[in-house]
């Protein structure tokens, strides 16, 4: 039996009260552990939080209406941090769309740090990103009168070759700049 | 004096949190990185495409598609560097691998996004890569140790030097290329 004026007493206290704390935190982390490891059996992905304390602790809001950029005879838009090419959800997440156009035969979408080279159909050539040279600090995209792609990056604007991965400085004033519409339920 | 349990617990609960806070970011960004394998001087990104042929190879691998048809690369004398991308459990790791003639030079986790399974990014750990090969069955020559805890981290890395091997082999630095 401990000695209440021993010296290690407060000590042990402490020991047992910390324990006890932890013993509770940890039960807690495996319990819900559990729960979302059968979240498809317990149908918990179908319920939805609701609270609005809990929706703004998590920095949880309604999406942003769609943004939409007409490329050609198509339309890129973003709906939340999805992308579509028309009715086609992108492989891609973004949280911003900066612009989409089309570019010779393919379709180029400009999201923050990134390029996505699109097929008409919809499949996702290739990523374009700074280790290939994307200009950083992308704002908007535009074509020339020539139709080449110029971006305006937080430095300036760049005239892109994206075949040859060249970016030169651009002072070109002549830009048609990429204006983007929300999109209107038909 | 009352035990103040609810500082315990916030104590105990921000421990945790830093834990896993300190495990997400850019350890390196892949610019840098190319910089470093290429001596501050890297080379014109070349081009790959990844056609019928390699799209089972790649499958096999990955246990699913490329999402691209098309991938960057960068290569020079007999080396080519890869910046590849695949998913641990919910958030791609962003890795740079180069191969030298057919053999692994170096892996590195440049961006880590996912909460836990950091540990993939210590020298430990991606050093058991160094000299692997690919055998038979697109599996590499040699067993590489896992992590308790990091489990599919550790798979997504093995998965990545799998394809940038093959990929490499399908490249124009391949063996007697270039």
């Amino acid at each position: 039996m401990a000695n209440n004026n021993s010296p290690r007493a407060p000590l042990q206290q402490w020991h047992r009260r910390v324990g006890m704390t932890g013993a509770v935190f940890f039960i807690f982390l495996i319990t819900t552990g559990l729960l979302l490891n059968h979240t498809g059996a317990l149908g918990l992905g179908k319920r939805f939080v609701e609270t609005q304390w809990l929706l703004d602790l998590y920095h949880i809001s309604a999406p942003e209406p769609p943004v939409a950029f007409s490329a050609g005879e198509h339309f890129v838009s973003r709906l939340g941090d999805r992308l579509y090419l028309d009715m086609k959800e992108l492989p891609e997440r973004a949280d911003r769309l900066i612009g989409g156009l089309k570019l010779g035969d393919t379709l180029l979408v400009a999201i923050p740090g990134k390029l996505l080279v699109v097929s008409p159909t919809g499949e996702l050539i290739e990523r374009i990103e700074s280790a290939e040279g994307v200009p950083a600090g992308m704002t908007r995209i535009g074509l020339t009168a020539s139709g080449q792609l110029v971006i305006h990056a937080a430095h300036g604007d760049y005239l892109a070759d994206l075949e040859k991965l060249d970016w030169r400085k651009s002072t070109t004033a002549a830009v048609g700049w990429q204006r983007r519409s929300h999109c209107r339920p038909s | 004096m009352p035990f103040p349990r609810a500082l315990a617990f916030l104590a105990l609960a921000t421990i945790a949190l830093s834990a896993h806070s300190a495990a997400q970011g850019t350890y390196q960004t892949p610019e840098d990185f190319l910089r470093e394998v290429f001596a501050g001087d890297p080379p014109e990104p070349s081009k790959l495409w990844i056609d019928e042929k390699l799209k089972p190879d790649i499958r096999a691998i990955l246990e699913h598609d490329l999402d691209v048809l098309r991938l960057r690369y960068w290569g020079k004398d007999g080396r080519t560097a890869w910046i590849l991308e695949e998913i641990g459990k919910e958030r791609p790791i962003t890795t740079g691998i180069v191969v030298d003639g057919g053999t692994i030079e170096r892996i590195k986790v440049l961006v880590f996004r996912e909460s836990r399974g950091w540990e993939v990014r210590y020298p430990f750990f991606t050093d058991q890569f160094t000299g692997a090969t690919l055998g038979t069955g697109q599996q590499l020559d040699r067993d590489i140790d896992g992590i308790s805890g990091a489990t599919l981290s550790v798979r997504a890395l093995t998965k990545l030097a799998r394809l940038a091997l093959l990929l490499h082999a399908h490249s124009d630095f391949a063996d007697g290329k270039q």
